[in-house]
């Protein structure tokens, strides 16, 4: 079935070139002159000479340098993967939360809100000034204590 | 009458790619001229043809060794080196096509008194009708009907898909039968003057 197929196929188109061959086939009858033939032989004669030419093998080449052919999807991929290794930490750096304060912690968990404690508002609000005034609170309490 | 080749796909194959002199030799037989043809049908220009059909020989020196396949790819590899080089001297601006018929005084190797005037009619019409076309289509037919390439051959060798190839064939006999009827017309209508 296949073989009929196919056998048809090349009826086919042997038809729709008929009238093209006719048409084309002189143009077999062009060559080139008898000085180019020659010309060419010399030149690939050199060409096969040359250290690069084809007498001249991957194996008598060091293999410091030979090269290696890798297809572009692959080579970009890597180089992607290389710099966006080199490029993330610095990335993840710049972007990680400030670590928090110790002594806000401080400021939020040992504040006591004793009656009497005379520690001034202003000083509060102010989260920086909290570890200092705590300070002050506690001397103020020890120096009251004592 | 044409000459049996000396040695056969596959040695040739092998030879070329070992590098040696008589495989070669035996490549500028079977293809200096058909590269000529390909390169002269391009763009009509003889000196620059007979350039380009040597660089091809040079680029197939190193490059025959990223030949994929068998001895059967042989023809379609050649020309399609011969088609980058036709690229690459058209990206160098050495590109400047002429007229194709006026490639027929030089090129013709057959010149001289055996060719007969008619003869010569029909080459330049055959290269009057090649003209017509742009390069993708020309170089179809040059590879097939000229070369004698296989359809998938010329695929290859053109990169181009088997579909595109055939549906640049069916384009130019289109063309083709459209020519011949309008001079036949001609012809009729001037018979009826006459």
């Amino acid at each position: 079935m296949a073989e009929s197929n196919d056998s048809r196929s090349a009826d086919e188109r042997s038809q729709e070139e008929a009238p093209l061959r006719p048409v084309l086939a002189p143009l077999a009858s062009l060559g080139p002159s008898d000085e180019l033939r020659g010309a060419n032989r010399r030149r690939v004669l050199a060409a096969l000479h040359e250290p690069q030419g084809i007498g001249c093998s991957d194996d008598a080449i060091p293999w410091w340098r030979r090269q290696v052919r890798v297809p572009l999807p692959v080579a970009a991929v890597v180089l992607l993967w290389l710099a966006a290794s080199a490029v993330l930490p610095w990335l993840r750096f710049d972007r990680s939360p400030p670590e928090p304060r110790e002594p806000r912690v401080a400021a939020r968990t040992e504040t006591p809100e004793t009656p009497g404690t005379p520690g001034t508002p202003e000083k509060r609000q102010a989260p920086d000034r909290v570890a200092v005034s705590l300070k002050g609170d506690a001397s103020f309490f020890l120096d009251g204590g004592s | 009458m044409r000459r049996e080749p000396s040695i056969t796909d596959g040695d040739l194959l092998a030879g070329l790619k070992a590098g040696r002199p008589t495989a070669f030799e035996e490549l500028f037989r079977r293809f200096e001229t058909r590269l000529y043809r390909f390169f002269l049908l391009s763009h009509g220009n003889h000196h620059l043809a007979e350039d380009q059909c040597g660089d091809t020989f040079v680029a197939l020196v190193s490059a025959i060794h990223r030949m994929r396949g068998g001895e059967e790819h042989l023809a379609s590899f050649v020309f399609g080196v011969a088609r980058n080089v036709l690229r690459r001297s058209r990206r160098r601006g050495r590109f400047r096509p002429t007229s194709l018929e006026r490639a027929i005084d030089v090129a013709d190797s057959r010149a001289g008194p055996q060719r007969t005037v008619e003869s010569r009619e029909s080459l330049r019409q055959a290269m009057g009708f090649l003209e017509a076309f742009d390069e993708p289509v020309r170089h179809v037919l040059v590879l097939r009907f000229v070369e004698g390439l296989m359809l998938e051959e010329v695929a290859e060798a053109l990169g181009m898909p088997l579909n595109t190839v055939k549906s640049h064939i069916h384009r130019a006999r289109k063309r083709l039968l459209k020519q011949i009827a309008v001079a036949e017309s001609g012809k009729q209508a001037e018979d009826g003057h006459g």
